[in-house]
């Protein structure tokens, strides 16, 4: 079904339900209103993958956006709450208990990638998307995506060896 | 094992921590809502538009009147000018002719006295 897939998806990016939800809706809400532009060079799937992927990302810049402006803020007016502070970080379900931990690290460190490693990874590690199918949705080679997925374990590699030695 | 060792280790366990995540799937009503919002933002475009339109015939009265405006300023610009122009021809054309103008003392030093002053 799409809807799982382009919710899960912006889950991925997200990790908000709430968020989630109301981006995903965006994506069918855009799918609607262009249907008529799609040009059936690619599958329907890919073309909607695309839509949510750009759209996560997206509400990812406003949320940065916002977050500096909150951070400024704060600064001015150390009595105000910080509202991102406030966000649950919500995991895919079916992580056992004692992964948990380990999987929200995961997420963080995935969240600290450049765009485009953190897209093929993710699309990779949560949608369980082949690299055939992550090329089509980015619209790049099948040597691109091997590189970016890559790269972007070679600096989670970095990121995570920096972040469990700083906590040993 | 050294302490590198078991940091490296709980690295790669970490990179699979996400191996065995299933879909997360939105509920049964996921569509309705969906369809709920479209219909509201079908009911909020017409106002839209009709705002976009009224400052749109505003922006076109503001531009008319300043095009007139600007059309006035250089006819009146045009017209002063000309005028200007006249006025020095009319003065040469006087010194050469030596028309001067009509002094009123004079005037009355030219009306005849019969003595009775």
């Amino acid at each position: 079904m799409h809807k799982d897939r382009v919710y899960n998806t912006c889950l991925g990016f997200l990790h908000h339900p709430e968020d989630a939800e109301d981006t995903a809706q965006e994506v069918f809400m855009q799918v609607y209103e262009s249907i008529g532009s799609f040009e059936q060079e690619s599958a329907l799937s890919t073309w909607i993958y695309r839509i949510a992927v750009n759209k996560s990302l997206e509400l990812l810049r406003k949320r940065n956006r916002k977050k500096r402006r909150g951070f400024f803020m704060a600064l001015l007016n150390s009595d105000q709450p910080d509202e991102a502070e406030d966000r649950t970080f919500f995991l895919q379900p079916g992580i056992a208990m004692e992964k948990k931990e380990e999987a929200k690290i995961l997420m963080e460190a995935i969240d600290s990638l450049p765009d485009r490693q953190r897209i093929a990874f993710t699309l990779h590690k949560i949608e369980n998307l082949s690299y055939k199918e992550i090329a089509e949705i980015m619209e790049i080679s099948l040597a691109a995506v091997e590189s970016l997925i890559h790269r972007a374990l070679k600096n989670l590699r970095k990121s995570l060896y920096v972040y469990y030695s700083e906590k040993e | 094992m050294d302490k590198n060792q078991k940091i490296k280790q709980q690295v790669e366990e970490t990179l699979h921590a996400l191996d065995n995540a299933d879909r997360a799937k939105t509920d049964e009503y996921f569509f309705s809502r969906l369809e709920k919002r479209m219909q509201e933002k079908k009911v909020a475009k017409p106002t839209l538009q009709r705002i976009s339109l009224s400052i749109a015939a505003v922006m076109l009265l503001i531009l008319v009147n300043i095009i007139t405006l600007l059309h006035y300023n250089h006819a009146s610009q045009t017209s002063q000018n000309s005028m200007q122009t006249q006025e020095i021809q009319m003065n040469a054309l006087a010194e050469k002719y030596f028309f001067t103008e009509p002094v009123i003392y004079k005037q009355s030093e030219t009306i005849p006295s019969n003595g009775r002053r």
